[in-house]
């Protein structure tokens, strides 16, 4: 599913931000990225999302060479194949949850499909709250909106930028069982970028991240 | 869900400043539109007014007056010509036709006009009841004379020396009315026709002694001719001709008409010019409006660009929204424009001028609509391009 190979990657064309030898995530496996702040977490994600673009080695998503599609193309394929869940789960605010749902089949050139949207946010237990605004929703919900957002698309691939730092423990754990389980059911690779230890228990593969080269040089 | 309704969310999301943003186009679009508009309906009034009229004689004066006062009726006549010179005139042969036209009196500020059956024709007049009249002392009524003074058929009135209300009345020499003319959109729904006879009638008295009669004859006069020549050749010696080799004055309305407009053009331009100044203001509100969007959407945008969204279409949203409000901006201001015409046009019936259809819509007014696209492009053009080229990464990254 990602096969990440000599990636250097740094601002302005540098390698001080983050290096990798290899990494190389298998269909339906899930991983951990993990490490001391600052290393560089969601850097990697970014660049499995091809939000940015490694100075030197390529990342490979399900097959496709990010550095190689061009920008348009490189959207289109994160839109459809490759779900992001951010740390604060954020909606558009001016937009229902089912509007958040729809906004992204649209905006991934998919034809906007009301019942299959309606049938994500039932698969996470808000399809009762389809029509009320981010404001109106509870931390739980706005979770749970956000998740089904990123799985509307039926991604390959979901990733997670620290979904859980700011959570108490019972919620870390709802958050953490309900993305294995949506997930696990639809055969989706999870890469979650976290420094939260309370995940080490949940998901068994872990890559480590060393402290940020240029820091380590300082 | 697609980019407009995505746009359209936003703006409904912050109700008061998309108010403010339409409400300031409109302003700009609504003052430009309310000159077009008034512009265009008294040029064209004037037009019908003036149509068929090559050249205007009266006694010597402003030219100007005697235009305003011979075909518009908006002004006192410059003075009066003698008949026989007028009757002189009439027999060159570059003229075609001449009408004459007899101007004292006024009933409730409306002018009786001494004239021939040739002036309702001019304007295609038409009678809704009645007949014109077949002897001194009888009326043709406008159609708006006929409604403003509710007088009917048979009814009888006297005039009033000059124009003004209450001026000298002529008690003793009573009209009535044989006739009412449909609406002809032209200068002749707000005047009282009779014959010239009439006017000499009135003003000189019942005349018993046949020498005296004589005399009187030789003085009679008249007020304006309206002259339709015979061949466009006319226009180059005739007006000279006129003015150098007789005591009167000869003025040509499609020169006069377009002085007048020269003169109205520059209050007009003053008020284009404020709307122009209203519309730069609203585009700089809505620069402001978006540029500060785009610091408070910066993690929508983000979320957007990662659900997939290609940077042209972030910057497409923002540029639908702006045009969104320029639309509607531009057609609350059409609707203002046409507003304040009628209540400009509701002002001029009072004082009993030119005619003004303040709700006539026109299809080059879909051209006021380009100064508020324009406008908004321009304003959404600095922020659209920003909001394409943000650094998601560094966004979403500072959030976390």
């Amino acid at each position: 599913m990602i096969r990440v190979e000599k990636l250097r990657f740094g601002y302005d064309g540098g390698d001080d931000v983050l290096q990798l030898e290899e990494f190389v995530l298998e269909p339906q496996d899930n991983v951990l990225i993990v490490g001391p702040s600052g290393c560089g977490k969601t850097t990697l994600l970014h660049l499995i999302a091809g939000l940015l673009l490694p100075t030197h080695g390529s990342v490979v998503v399900d097959g496709e060479d990010l550095s190689s599609l061009s920008p348009a193309v490189r959207d289109r394929f994160r839109g459809r194949h490759i779900g992001i869940v951010l740390q604060q789960f954020h909606l558009l605010p001016t937009l229902t949850a089912m509007q958040n749902l729809l906004v992204a089949q649209s905006i991934a050139g998919l034809p906007v499909d009301r019942p299959a949207a309606r049938v994500m946010l039932e698969a996470l237990a808000v399809d009762d709250r389809a029509d009320a605004y981010p404001h109106q929703l509870s931390v739980g919900q706005q979770q749970r909106v956000a998740i089904a957002r990123a799985l509307v698309n039926h991604p390959k691939l979901l990733l997670a930028d620290e979904p859980t730092s700011n959570l108490d423990d019972a919620s870390c754990a709802a958050v953490a069982d309900l993305l294995l389980r949506t997930t696990e059911n639809r055969a989706i690779s999870l890469v979650i970028a976290t420094h939260d230890s309370r995940l080490k228990s949940k998901i068994s593969r872990q890559l480590e991240l060393p402290r940020r080269v240029a820091e380590t040089a300082a | 869900m697609n980019l407009l309704q995505l746009a359209w969310s936003y703006l409904r999301a912050r109700p008061l400043g998309t108010l403010l943003n339409v409400l300031l186009l409109a302003l700009g679009v609504g003052t430009i539109g309310f000159v077009l508009i008034v512009n265009d309906q008294i040029g064209e009034s004037l037009n019908r007014d003036a149509k068929g009229i090559d050249l205007v004689v009266g006694a010597k004066g402003s030219a100007m007056q005697l235009m305003l006062a011979g075909i518009f009726h908006l002004d006192v006549p410059t003075g009066n010509i003698s008949l026989k010179d007028a009757q002189e005139l009439a027999k060159n042969p570059l003229i075609r036709r001449v009408i004459p036209l007899s101007i004292a009196d006024s009933f409730r500020g409306f002018w009786i006009i001494g004239t021939t059956p040739d002036y309702i024709d001019l304007y295609h007049g038409v009678l809704a009841s009645g007949r014109v009249w077949n002897d001194k002392m009888q009326a043709v009524l406008g159609a708006t004379v006929a409604a403003h003074t509710g007088l009917g058929m048979g009814a009888q009135f006297v005039g009033s020396h000059g124009l003004a209300e209450g001026g000298p009345v002529h008690g003793d020499s009573i009209y009535t009315v044989v006739g009412i003319l449909k609406p002809t959109g032209t200068v002749l729904d707000r005047l009282v026709l009779v014959n010239t006879e009439s006017v000499w009638y009135v003003h000189e008295g019942k005349i018993t002694d046949p020498e005296e009669e004589k005399v009187i004859e030789e003085e009679r006069q008249v007020t304006v001719l309206l002259v339709q020549y015979a061949t466009p050749l006319a226009a180059v010696s005739l007006p000279r001709k006129i003015n150098s080799e007789t005591n009167m004055q000869a003025a040509a309305p499609a020169y006069e008409a377009a002085r007048l407009f020269r003169m109205i053009g520059v209050g007009a331009d003053v008020i284009r010019a404020f709307g122009g100044v209203v519309l730069a203001t609203a585009a700089l509100s809505l620069f402001i409006a978006l540029y500060h969007a785009l610091n408070e959407r910066a993690y929508d945008i983000a979320v957007l660009r990662t659900l997939g969204a290609r940077p042209v279409s972030i910057a497409m949203m923002l540029m639908l929204e702006a045009l969104m409000l320029a639309i509607l901006g531009g057609a609350l201001g059409l609707l203002l424009a046409h507003g304040l015409a009628a209540i400009l046009a509701w002002w001029m019936v009072q004082q009993e001028s030119i005619p003004i259809d303040a709700w006539t819509f026109s299809a080059k007014e879909l051209w006021l609509l380009v100064p508020s696209l324009l406008a908004a492009t321009f304003a959404a053009l600095l922020p659209s391009w920003r909001a394409a080229h943000a650094n998601i990464s560094a966004t979403l990254a500072r959030r976390a």
